[in-house]
C-alpha cells in the first residue's frame, strides 16, 4: 500500500516519451514540477484516504487526480517520472474516479489513454470465469431483477419481492460490510440457508442410518445407499457452507 | 451481484466485482471436489463400518445438543 510508483523506459515508451524525445530539465521545469508535486502531496496529507472499499468517499481524487494529470501532460511529466511518484495516489484514484476526471479534462485521446494505462485502471467487470454457465442460466431463468424491480435472494435459488428496505445509510453500511467481508447475502439469507443445509443434512443421516442398517455389503445395497444419500448431501453440505461463507 | 442490503443490486465496482467473483468460483471449485471427497469415502466404506460410525456420530451429536441446552 505505502510502496513506490515506478516507471521503467518500456512504460515510457508505450506513453511516447524515449531517451530522444524526453525534454530536458530546466530550473524553471523542474521548480514548476516541485510545487506541483508538493501541492499532490500536500492534499495527500490533508485528505489521507483510509483503507475503505467504497471509493465514492473519496471527493478529493478529483483535485489530486487533475494535478497529476497537469504533470503528466506538461513537460515537467518528464521531471515527474524520473522522481519516484507516491504509489498511493495511483491506488487510491484507480477506482474509476482518477480516470473519469482524466478522460473528462483531457484534450488529446492519446494523453489520457497513456494516463488510463498508467494508472491501471481495472478493466470493467466480466463474469466469464468457470461458472459463466450459471450466469448464463439465471439471465434466462428471469429471477433476477430487470431494470428498477427489487427483488430478494430466498433459499438460494428463488427470489421474492424486497420488502421493508433499510434505510440508505443502512444500505451504504451493509455494502461496505459485505465488500469489506466479500460476501454477497445478508445476515437473513445466511440463517436460512444454513438451515436448509442442516435439514439436508439430518435427512442424510437418516436415510444412511436406514439404507446400512442391514449391514449388507453386497454391491447393490451399497448404490441404493450411495445414490440415496448423495443428493441430499450435497444439497445440505452446500448450502450450509454457503450460509458459513456468506457467498 | 450483492444482496446485502435488502435487494439484489450489481456491484458497482469492477475491482470488486472481481474480487467477488474469484472468491466465489474458488469456493464453489473447493465445495465441489470436498463434496467429491466424503461421497466417495461414504460409498468406499462398507455398510458395517458406515452404521457404526453413524451411530457414534448420533450419540456424539446427540450429546453436544443436550449440553448446549
Amino acid at each position: 500500500m505505502w510502496g513506490e510508483f515506478h516507471l521503467d523506459s518500456h512504460t515510457l515508451a508505450k506513453i511516447g516519451i524515449t531517451p530522444a524525445n524526453r525534454p530536458q530539465s530546466s530550473p524553471n521545469l523542474e521548480a514548476t514540477s516541485s510545487i506541483l508535486l508538493f501541492v499532490i502531496k500536500a492534499l495527500d496529507f490533508v485528505t489521507v484516504p483510509k483503507p475503505k472499499v467504497s471509493p465514492e468517499k473519496h471527493h478529493n481524487m478529483g483535485l489530486q487526480s487533475m494535478l497529476l494529470y497537469l504533470l503528466l501532460v506538461t513537460h515537467s511529466a518528464s521531471f515527474l517520472l524520473t522522481q519516484r511518484v507516491n504509489h498511493r495516489h495511483i491506488l487510491s484514484t484507480t477506482h474509476s474516479r482518477a480516470a473519469t476526471c482524466a478522460a473528462t479534462a483531457s484534450t488529446s485521446t492519446s494523453t489520457s489513454t497513456s494516463l488510463g494505462m498508467i494508472m491501471s485502471v481495472p478493466p470493467p467487470f466480466r463474469n466469464d470465469g468457470k461458472f459463466k454457465i450459471v450466469k448464463d442460466a439465471l439471465d434466462q431463468s428471469g429471477i433476477l431483477p430487470r431494470d428498477g424491480e427489487e427483488k430478494q435472494i430466498f433459499f438460494g435459488i428463488f427470489t421474492k419481492k424486497s420488502q421493508n428496505l433499510p434505510d440508505k445509510e443502512t444500505r451504504e453500511r451493509l455494502r461496505e460490510e459485505a465488500a469489506l467481508n466479500l460476501t454477497n447475502i445478508d445476515e437473513e439469507e445466511r440463517k436460512r440457508r444454513k438451515l436448509v443445509g442442516n435439514s439436508f443434512l439430518l435427512l442424510t443421516y437418516i436415510i444412511a442410518l436406514l439404507t446400512t442398517s442391514g449391514g449388507s455389503n453386497d454391491f447393490i445395497g451399497n448404490f441404493v445407499r450411495c445414490v440415496s444419500c448423495s443428493l441430499p448431501f450435497a444439497l445440505g453440505y452446500s448450502y450450509r457452507e454457503s450460509g458459513r461463507a456468506g457467498l | 451481484m450483492f444482496d446485502v442490503a435488502g435487494s439484489i443490486e450489481k456491484i458497482e465496482d469492477p475491482r470488486l466485482a472481481n474480487q467477488m467473483l474469484e472468491k466465489v468460483n474458488d469456493f464453489n471449485v473447493k465445495i465441489g471436489l470436498k463434496l467429491a471427497g466424503y461421497v466417495v469415502a461414504f460409498c468406499l466404506l462398507p455398510s458395517d463400518v458406515v452404521h457404526s460410525l453413524l451411530q457414534a456420530t448420533g450419540v456424539v451429536a446427540a450429546l453436544y445438543f443436550l449440553g448446549k441446552e
